[in-house]
């Protein structure tokens, strides 16, 4: 809560992404192309993780910056640009979903339709052996994981995504959202552990042995996140 | 050790968020003494690690190299169309005010015209009085204007000549 209290300046100063936003909102030219040019991965990487389909994360994607340059007037830096960026693209990726809600489209793969066989993530379900590692290579992988993400709820989604991909703390994805930190929370556990249960096949592994599991309040996690939650950790003995 | 038949709701939200590093240091370390003394938990830790681990095999797609320049063109497509329908509106505008002008003076010259010529005003108590006195009830019924009686009876008018 202490981020966003802080004042505009205090980010302008810090953030360089403030910084270019700010010269958008004044229309320098050239300033949007930079824009673009520097958020087009990250943001194309997460849409296509939330819709599961890189034509329409395309088309997502600019509509968010068509979003965002629309938006410059309103702008006023109260975070971390990137959650400005990424509440715009939540926005649009729950109405999205909700427009396709509407408009179901017909889905002609037999093998995914109709009550007589199971679908594909009822497939992760079941299976469960041999192991995963023989039998499937990095592709079909994830084809499977991206399956199982499809059966998350759009929130659960969401927070995942900006979760792993974007490694926002609880706070940030908390804003992205507009719910509590709590709700976060609760909402990546249950997230999780669903995903858990459609990847079962994949996550069912020999027990290691005790030296190797985590017996410190040091635990495992990216890089970026280790340094960013290093503070509070290493005050524990 | 004894181990739970399960996890509750509040020991996974715990598990994960030590996980995910946002655990505050007393739950930290409540985490870490559960996971000393139980299998279970320790395997529930694993399998959420393994299953958070899954998610790095999902593609990470690149932008195109025209994909900024696409979504200036776009942008600028937008901004065209925004720019025609503001015109359009003025346009659209314009005319209105224009035809709601034609229409109130149709309107005015209609009402003009059908309403024929001014009724004079009915005569008050004391005209009527001085219509009886002087006997002019006879051609105030011709002409029907208290104002007219009055003029034709100025002396210049029809007084006798001395």
């Amino acid at each position: 809560m202490a981020a966003i209290s802080q004042t505009s300046g205090q980010f302008a100063l810090r953030d360089p992404d403030i910084r270019l936003m700010l010269r958008v909102r004044a229309d320098e030219p050239g300033a949007f192309e930079e824009l673009v040019d520097r958020y087009q991965h990250r943001l194309l990487a997460v849409m296509h993780h939330l819709v599961g389909n890189a034509e329409e994360a395309e088309d997502l994607a600019q509509e968010v910056f068509l979003r965002v340059y629309r938006s410059r007037k309103e702008y006023h830096p109260q975070a971390k640009f990137s959650t400005w960026l990424f509440t715009i693209a939540n926005n649009l990726a729950l109405n999205s979903h909700r427009r396709k809600q509407r408009k179901p489209s017909v889905n002609l793969n037999v093998t995914d339709s109709g009550p007589l066989g199971p679908r594909p993530v009822e497939n992760l379900l079941y299976d469960r052996a041999p192991a995963p590692d023989k039998r499937l290579d990095h592709q079909e992988l994830a084809g499977v994981v991206q399956e199982a993400l499809t059966h998350l709820n759009e929130r659960q989604r969401m927070a995942m995504v900006l979760n792993k991909f974007e490694d926002m703390s609880y706070l940030e994805i908390a804003d992205v959202l507009g719910i509590s930190t709590k709700a976060v929370k609760s909402l990546l556990s249950r997230a999780r552990n669903q995903l858990r249960e459609l990847l079962q096949g994949y996550v069912e592994m020999p027990d290691k042995p005790e030296h190797e599991l985590p017996t410190e309040a040091a635990p495992p996690r990216s890089e970026a996140r280790a340094r960013r939650s290093e503070g509070k950790r290493k005050q524990l003995p | 050790m004894n181990d739970p038949q399960s996890i509750s709701a509040e020991e996974r939200q715990n598990l994960v968020a030590y996980l995910d590093g946002e655990l505050e240091e007393e739950a930290a370390r409540a985490v870490v003494a559960k996971l000393s003394q139980s299998s279970a938990y320790r395997r529930e830790l694993e399998q959420l690690q393994r299953a958070w681990d899954l998610l790095d095999y999902l593609p990470r797609p690149q932008a195109a190299k025209t994909f900024t320049q696409q979504t200036v063109q776009k942008l600028q497509t937008v901004k065209m169309t925004t720019l025609l329908r503001q015109r359009r509106w003025r346009w659209a505008g314009r005319l209105g005010w224009a035809a709601a002008l034609m229409v109130a003076g149709i309107v005015t010259f209609l009402f003009v015209y059908h309403r024929g010529p001014e009724q004079p005003p009915e005569p008050t108590a004391d005209d009527l009085r001085v219509l009886e006195q002087r006997d002019f009830w006879p051609q105030y019924r011709r002409i029907e204007s208290v104002d007219f009686l009055r003029e034709l009876d100025h002396p210049d008018l029809f007084g006798e000549e001395s």
